[in-house]
């Protein structure tokens, strides 16, 4: 279980936080332990990265904030995808397999 | 972008809350982790370190958080404010100079806007005031600036007329249709208007009790009624019911219907008490009765040129449809060729000011040019001496927009202190202003700052911060980085000395130009005060109006004999020197206009001889005003008894026709073809009855009682001026013996119009005194502004360069030199702002012209006298700051260091 941490590339953790509250709200806590339990660990969210991402999200209105009731009965602020925020994880999950595709076809290339 | 804006603003109002939330989610977290920790079997204790540990620096993520949410544009402005408001607290000397200096160029302007803003901006105080015009005919062939209208044309408009909802029209609002109100306690003299019914009801104001006039009122012979305004019904009843009372006019009871609401005023008539019913007998009128004037509603859509088209086409209809009256035919009506003038009734109110208070706003408008250039100064030399404090400021990280934004921010908060003391000076200079404004100043009492005033004065203050605070913000928001130098006095910066020099070389030329305008101002009146009126010491002269009803003299051939009568008891007066009385006195506004032909006098075919005013005279009234005798001899009493056929004629009109005024004696002259003609006996001097600064006007004297005079049998002057002669005019005391005399002959008799004729004569002068005196102001706050900002700038120049003027002096230039160095670069400014501010004078005093008199917008005395009289002042202005420059002690100077 123990697979090694890959440092975030810039641009990723937008990308990452998006497609996570795809599958629903969720609150902060909630969604760097989802990304780490769906990339088995290779990939650990700094919270010092993920808040000031969140709230920059929300000033764009990808996703918007409410509070709600945590698991264990705890007052907890819960984001979802907004409309707009759909439609640019769409964009941006287009770009990013562009991307992969070209730079593994530039690092495949003999 | 919107939804930006409110997320930002959401999160500046509920700040603490946003705070708060913060802190709440990032607990959550930090709290989920630790659980995530005991779970995994550590103790709470280590658990909780291990949490703080990932999480890291809890205030930067905070930190890190706020920036993202991006709320910091707003918190600037806010923040900014306080530091600025904090600075300019700091500072009182300088806050206190600037804002004083604001507030009055804001003030000033101001004041003069609300009086723009209500006589030429505001609508009328009527329902629908942009359809109301006002309706009258002019004798285009005689004379275009002659406007009336006549019983037929109302007659004719309001049946045939496809524009109009309704036409009413009214009589001349002049002193001669007022009543004698009796039956109280003194018997007094009401102004008085007479209106058809539509008058009333077209300017839709509906009466606070009663009814207004109704076609019921306005026919011939209906039971005489009367409509009180406001104020005369709370003078004479005191606010208690009158609707239903009877009132004693001019010896006539009349049913008083209705009293009309407070805000009510007719036109620009101040002081009216009484509406009466104009009652026309439609089958009695004949042709060319110019003596009413004509108001109307348009229909909704029509335009004022419609509906001039519709009476062009309805005037010769009227020609044909009434009798031209005795001695004069339709024919002659044609040859004046008739045509509508009609303008929007608001237009009708105003009249001719705007234009002067158009040219005053420009004044004003320099003058606060000339505030914002001095504070501009102010700012360039606290901003040059901050700049230690914003090279601080830039190595610390501020940007150079943030820097620009704090420094205007600092001029916006002084713009806005300055209006709003601005404010307090208008208040202040409004109640002046209103007591100085002339007579012919309409629309007076309708000043006030309202709405629109505080909205002009909030865009003033935020424009001219404007102005002032983006010199210093462009050039000190670059300021670079050189702190090394911050602490040592060097001599000013070259940039700023520029920008200075420019500020004061516009201040010079603002008030050079302003006070060219005042100096012509002055040289126009004193002009006025040395033209000869016609008639001498005019303060000697107390003038009262009167008028004889028929219920006390039934007769018309003894209104003479009454007259005389009080005539003979005033000059009985001790101390009065002679007495007279006339149909008006000079200046009175007087307009009894007639064509007057001479006999054996060819005419050209289908012209009519020129207008004449005519006067109806006592024997004494010339030679009680001074009025020299030119030529032949002065009427006597027993002309007017006897109804003998003589007139007077004034020079101008005797050298109209013929060489000599001795020529004209024994000439004779007639108004209809149906009069007497009659003999010309004497010439008088020329009078200049419309006010000193029009030409005399061509006069005819009548005696007072007259036979076959405008195709009437009989004419008596029933309203007469009286002139008294006597050093003791105007005061209360004459006035008291004068009303004694008059009650000894007639205890019924009201006085009207108690002015001395000095009066008519300042009073005919009072729009110049009024651009004077304004001018003035204007003038003398620019001098003042301007001198101020030109010594500030020197000393400021010459303590900024002690030290070097210390170094040059131990090197051995003599005091005298240093003076003369200062003096010359101060000079230097002013004479360049000279130069400009003759250019400037030369185009801008055209627009002046209007309001001069005997002198020229070019007049080079003006100029020969101002400008060097600007450079005394502005020598005196940099020689106590140059002086300075000269009591350097070289030690103390190098000491400074």
């Amino acid at each position: 279980m123990t697979a090694q941490r890959i440092e975030l590339p810039q641009g990723t953790l937008d990308l990452l936080i998006l497609r996570t509250l795809a599958l629903g709200a969720l609150h902060g806590w909630a969604i760097s332990e989802r990304v780490q339990q769906v990339s088995s660990d290779a990939l650990q969210i700094q919270q010092g990265s993920l808040y000031p991402a969140l709230h920059r999200l929300e000033r764009r209105g990808s996703i918007k904030a409410r509070w709600g009731t945590s698991e264990n009965n705890r007052r907890a602020k819960y984001y979802e995808l907004t409309k707009s925020g759909r439609r640019q994880l769409e964009i941006e999950k287009d770009a990013w397999k562009r991307l992969t595709v070209a730079v593994s076809q530039v690092l495949e290339t003999t | 972008m919107f939804s930006d804006l409110c997320f930002r603003f959401r999160s500046l109002f509920r700040k603490q809350r946003a705070e708060k939330e913060l802190e709440d989610e990032l607990r959550f977290h930090y709290e989920q982790q630790t659980e995530k920790y005991v779970a995994a079997g550590m103790s709470r204790q280590e658990a909780e370190r291990r949490a703080r540990l990932v999480f890291g620096g809890l205030d930067q993520i905070k930190e890190e958080c706020r920036d993202a949410r991006g709320i910091s544009l707003i918190e600037i402005v806010l923040q900014d404010t306080r530091y600025a408001l904090r600075t300019l607290l700091k500072s009182r000397g300088f806050t206190t100079v600037a804002v004083l200096t604001l507030a009055l160029g804001t003030g000033a302007t101001t004041a003069i806007f609300s009086v723009l803003h209500s006589v030429l901006f505001k609508a009328l105080p009527y329902s629908d005031p942009e359809q109301l015009v006002s309706v009258e005919i002019s004798p285009a062939a005689l004379d275009p600036s002659l406007r009336g209208m006549a019983p037929e044309d109302f007659f004719v408009f309001r049946e045939q007329g496809r524009t109009f909802q309704d036409v009413g029209i009214y009589a001349e609002t002049d002193s001669d249709h007022d009543v004698n109100v009796t039956g109280f306690a003194e018997p007094e003299r009401v102004h008085a208007l007479y209106v058809t019914h539509g008058v009333l009801s077209l300017l839709g104001i509906p009466p606070i009790s009663g009814r207004i006039f109704s076609s019921s009122d306005d026919t011939a012979g209906a039971p005489p009624t009367v409509v009180l305004t406001y104020t005369y019904w709370q003078r004479k009843f005191g606010g208690q019911p009158a609707v239903g009372k009877t009132m004693v006019m001019d010896g006539k009871a009349r049913e008083i219907i209705g009293v009309l609401p407070a805000n009510f005023s007719f036109l620009d008539d101040q002081d009216l008490g009484l509406i009466l019913p104009l009652q026309l007998d439609r089958n009695k009128t004949l042709l060319g009765n110019f003596s009413y004037f004509g108001i109307a509603r348009l229909k909704p859509g029509f335009t004022v040129t419609q509906a001039s088209a519709d009476v062009a086409r309805m005037l010769p209809i009227t020609l044909n449809a009434f009798p031209p009256p005795p001695g004069l035919s339709v024919d002659f009506f044609q040859r004046a060729h008739l045509s509508p003038s009609l303008f929007p009734l608001k237009q009708d109110v105003i009249g001719h000011v705007g234009t002067l208070l158009w040219v005053l706003m420009g004044g004003i408008g320099m003058v606060l040019l000339i505030a914002c250039a001095n504070v501009a100064n102010l700012l360039l030399v606290r901003t040059e001496g901050r700049q230690h404090e914003l090279a601080l400021r830039a190595v610390l990280g501020a940007t150079r927009r943030r820097i620009a934004v704090q420094l205007m921010l600092e001029s916006t908060v002084l713009g806005l202190l300055g209006g709003i003391v601005g404010l307090a000076f208008t208040f202040a200079a409004l109640r002046y202003l209103v007591k100085l404004a002339p007579a012919g100043l309409p629309r007076m009492k309708d000043i006030s700052v309202d709405l629109p005033v505080l909205l002009f004065t909030l865009g003033v203050a935020l424009f001219t911060s404007l102005i002032f605070g983006l010199i210093p913000a462009l050039k000190y928001a670059r300021v670079r980085a050189n702190l090394s130098d911050g602490g040592r006095t060097l001599s000013p910066s070259r940039e700023r000395h520029r920008a200075q020099n420019s500020l004061v070389v516009l201040q010079v030329a603002l008030a050079l130009v302003l006070l060219i305008c005042s100096g012509l101002m002055i040289r126009t009146f004193r002009v006025l005060t040395h033209v000869n009126p016609g008639f001498v010491d005019p303060v000697e002269l107390q003038t009262f109006r009167i008028a004889i009803p028929s219920s006390d003299v039934p007769d018309d051939t003894g209104v003479p004999r009454t007259e005389q009568q009080i005539e003979d008891k005033l000059s009985a007066i001790p101390g009065v020197s002679s007495a007279g009385f006339s149909s008006a006195v000079p200046m009175d506004g007087d307009n009894r206009l007639d064509n007057v032909f001479v006999a054996d006098h060819a005419y050209a075919e289908g012209a009519l001889p020129p207008l004449r005013h005519l006067l109806f005279i006592s024997p004494g009234y010339l030679r009680t005003l001074g009025t020299p005798l030119i030529a032949g001899r002065d009427l006597d009493w027993s002309d007017t008894y006897n109804m003998v056929p003589v007139v007077l004629v004034s020079e101008n009109f005797a050298r109209e026709y013929w060489r000599t005024p001795q020529e004209a004696l024994g000439r004779r002259i007639r108004i209809s073809g149906n009069d007497d003609w009659r003999e010309i006996v004497g010439v008088v001097g020329d009078l200049r009855d419309e006010g000193v600064d029009r030409p005399a006007r061509t006069a005819v004297y009548w005696p007072t009682l007259l036979a076959r005079f405008q195709s009437k049998p009989l004419r008596a002057s029933r309203y007469v001026s009286f002139v008294v002669r006597s050093p003791r005019a105007g005061s209360a005391d004459l006035m008291k013996q004068i009303q004694r005399a008059l009650w000894s002959v007639d205890a019924n008799l009201p006085l009207a119009r108690v002015h001395t004729l000095d009066y008519y004569l300042a009073r005919s002068m009072a729009r110049t005194s009024f651009t004077l005196a304004m001018l003035g102001a204007a003038g003398g706050m620019a001098l003042l502004l301007g001198m101020v900002g030109l010594y500030g700038v020197i000393a400021y120049s010459v303590s900024g360069r002690t030290r070097e003027i210390g170094v040059r002096m131990a090197l051995g230039a003599r005091p005298r030199k240093m003076l003369a160095l200062v003096l010359g670069r101060g000079m230097a400014i002013v004479s360049i702002g000279l130069a400009l501010g003759v250019g400037a004078a030369l185009v801008l005093t055209r627009v002046l012209s209007f309001m001069l008199f005997g002198v020229r917008p070019n007049d080079p005395l003006t100029y020969a006298l101002i400008v060097p009289l600007l450079g005394m002042v502005a020598l005196a202005a940099c020689y106590i700051p140059a002086r300075r420059a000269t009591r350097v002690e070289p030690m103390v100077a190098l000491r400074y260091e």
